[in-house]
């Protein structure tokens, strides 16, 4: 199966591609400021090199000039496509801002698409318009004139994100207690809490409790538990109790797919859904 | 088994591949075995991505993984290398069929060249004409410039420093008017017309003025290069813009998307060009070389220019061209 970008999270600013692998992941686009910074280092970095290299040739006079003229040539049509090309799809500057460009089918881009899309950079820049800005605003993928022309998109690259588990400490085995059995949370629920739980790390433990109180007070109130209870940890629990009520359930349905082989059509339906669910169209 | 528990089981899978990640981006030796391993833990962690979609781990988590399996699938799919055997067929096959067979190749020729002899003859029948299309300072200048016969040796250290200068200035532009066939054809027709009509004009007045001799002694050498070179650019930004008009019925990024790489490889002759023209502009054409020799490679330039764009165009037929 050829990658192709599938479906797209109009607010998220993602595109969805399907591997080989028959999983779908997808590509965070980097925003125009993101972009706007890492041209803003490229820049200085070229004007820092020509700076010193112009402060080098100095001694050798005129024919220094022609080489500087000549260096400087090659350093504005070419640096953003030969290192774009041949380093991952990243110039430093991208590098520094943890950016880099792909093709839009998700693949790597060629040493062709790297130097079209920069040398295209200077109608992106035509003054006053700045056309490539104006581009920008239209459709979900950040995509300038440049990259319209190369197929290409500027995704935010994973090398600095981390998994940020969330911690698997006793503190919400006494919470799970309170939470009643047959409580069953609805897929809104545990999306809502899965973004919680990803989160609550970054937040200090006052606006953990603050934010956490938003959604707890309703269990608290329905389940009657005392009101000081600790909402973060509660919030926690219930996470637990619904993710390990969907493993249960998935261990079933493992189970009576052994039992019942036609039954797998249904379990691609059932995980369509899922996707689904998580905000994907399935085009 | 605990969500938290299954994400601390994987993590150090996790940070593996990581790993693999940075040494195919970082490497340039291959080492089988490991990209073995790579693929394999390439795929083991797209089934974990599958479950943190499926069972709704932390929401950063799943973001993680998004990012791992995506950094790793571009490392493993990867877009082909750069071949110099294909580079050349490239240069030498596919672009002069396509010159010669591309109607914007014509199209920017005849309005290169038609404005260009437009300019000329007003500039030489006609006395102001020259001065309202340059300016009278830029005029002057140029009359300065030519004044003295440019091979008096005057240049000679700072040659080096002119061929650097014709590059910069005068690729940048062919470049420009490429990019700019990206507004429909529109910037790069005007970029053309502009050079056009200002260089006409400068040639009309010159051959009229009393230093003639000195300014076309100066632009013989380098005239066939240089002029080829613009029209090349206007043309390859033409087939951008046409492309937008013309879509063969595909959509209009589509066919913008599917003719791009091709226009580039025309605008890459034309930088070549320039860069020819510039060693000459810098070289020969300010030496005391005897006028003879300039005229000489004026005609060879030509010949080269015919040959590579008629004679290699004509004989790569085979696939359609475009």
């Amino acid at each position: 199966m050829i990658p192709s970008a599938a479906g797209t999270l109009p607010l998220d600013c993602t595109v969805l591609v399907s591997t080989p692998e028959n999983v779908a992941f997808d590509f965070r686009i980097a925003g125009p400021f993101s972009r706007a910074l890492a041209l803003l280092v490229d820049i200085s970095v070229i004007g820092f090199c020509v700076f010193v290299i112009a402060f080098i040739l100095a001694f050798l006079g005129a024919a220094g000039v022609g080489l500087l003229l000549f260096l400087m040539f090659v350093a504005f049509w070419g640096y953003g496509g030969l290192m774009e090309a041949f380093w991952n799809g990243q110039t430093l500057g991208k590098k520094a801002v943890g950016i880099r460009v792909v093709s839009d089918t998700g693949l790597a881009i060629n040493a062709g698409q790297a130097m079209l899309r920069n040398v295209l950079r200077s109608a992106d820049l035509f003054p006053p318009f700045f056309p490539g800005a104006v581009a920008m605003l239209f459709g979900s993928r950040f995509q300038r004139l440049g990259d319209l022309a190369a197929g290409t998109m500027v995704v935010v690259d994973g090398q600095r994100s981390s998994p940020r588990p969330p911690v698997a400490d006793g503190v919400t085995e006494r919470m799970r207690g309170r939470i009643p059995a047959h409580f069953r949370a609805d897929t809104a629920l545990i999306d809502c809490l899965a973004a919680y739980v990803g989160r609550r790390l970054d937040l200090s433990a006052a606006r953990r409790l603050e934010l956490s109180q938003i959604l707890a007070r309703h269990f608290i109130r329905s389940w009657s538990l005392p009101p000081k209870i600790n909402t973060d940890h509660l919030l926690c629990a219930i996470y637990e109790h619904a993710t390990m009520d969907e493993e249960h359930r998935s261990a079933r349905r493992d189970r009576d797919l052994e039992e019942d082989p036609d039954r797998s059509d249904a379990d691609v339906v059932d995980y369509l859904r899922t996707l689904e669910d998580a905000g994907y169209e399935s085009r | 088994m605990k969500v938290a528990e299954h994400i601390a089981d994987r993590t150090p899978e996790w940070k593996k591949l990581e790993a693999d990640v940075r040494w195919c981006r970082g490497s340039g030796k291959r080492d089988p075995e490991r990209i073995a391993e790579f693929a394999r833990r390439y795929r083991s962690v797209c089934g974990d991505l599958s479950l943190a979609v499926a069972m709704r781990w932390p929401a950063t988590t799943t973001r993680y993984l998004h990012e791992l399996v995506a950094d790793a699938h571009t490392q493993l799919y990867r877009a082909e290398s750069f071949k110099i055997r294909r580079w050349g067929r490239t240069v030498l096959v596919d672009v002069p069929r396509r010159i010669l067979r591309d109607p914007c190749t014509w199209i920017a020729f005849v309005v290169f060249w038609g404005l260009f002899g437009g300019a000329m003859l007003a500039g030489l029948t006609r006395d102001d004409f020259a001065e309202a299309v340059v300016g009278r300072d830029t005029l002057e200048k140029v009359e300065d410039m030519y004044a003295k016969p440019m091979e008096t040796g005057l240049f000679e250290d700072s040659r080096t420093a002119m061929t650097g200068f014709y590059l910069f200035n005068n690729a940048g532009i062919g470049l420009r008017c490429f990019a700019s066939g990206i507004f429909l054809g529109v910037g790069s027709l005007l970029t053309m017309a502009f050079n056009a009509i200002f260089l006409g004009a400068i040639f009309g007045h010159m051959i009229r003025s009393p230093s003639s001799s000195n300014f076309l002694t100066f632009v013989t050498a380098h005239g066939p290069f240089e002029l080829t070179a613009i029209v090349l650019s206007g043309a390859a930004g033409l087939r951008l813009g046409w492309a937008i008009i013309d879509t063969k019925g595909w959509s209009r990024i589509e066919s913008l998307r599917r003719t791009a790489p091709r226009a580039l490889e025309i605008a890459g002759v034309a930088t070549m060009l320039f860069l020819f023209a510039a060693y000459i502009e810098g070289q020969i054409s300010p030496s005391e070389l005897p006028y003879t020799f300039k005229a000489l490679t004026a005609a060879v330039s030509t010949a080269l220019l015919l040959g590579y764009v008629v004679v290699l165009g004509i004989r790569a037929r085979g696939e359609p061209s475009l």
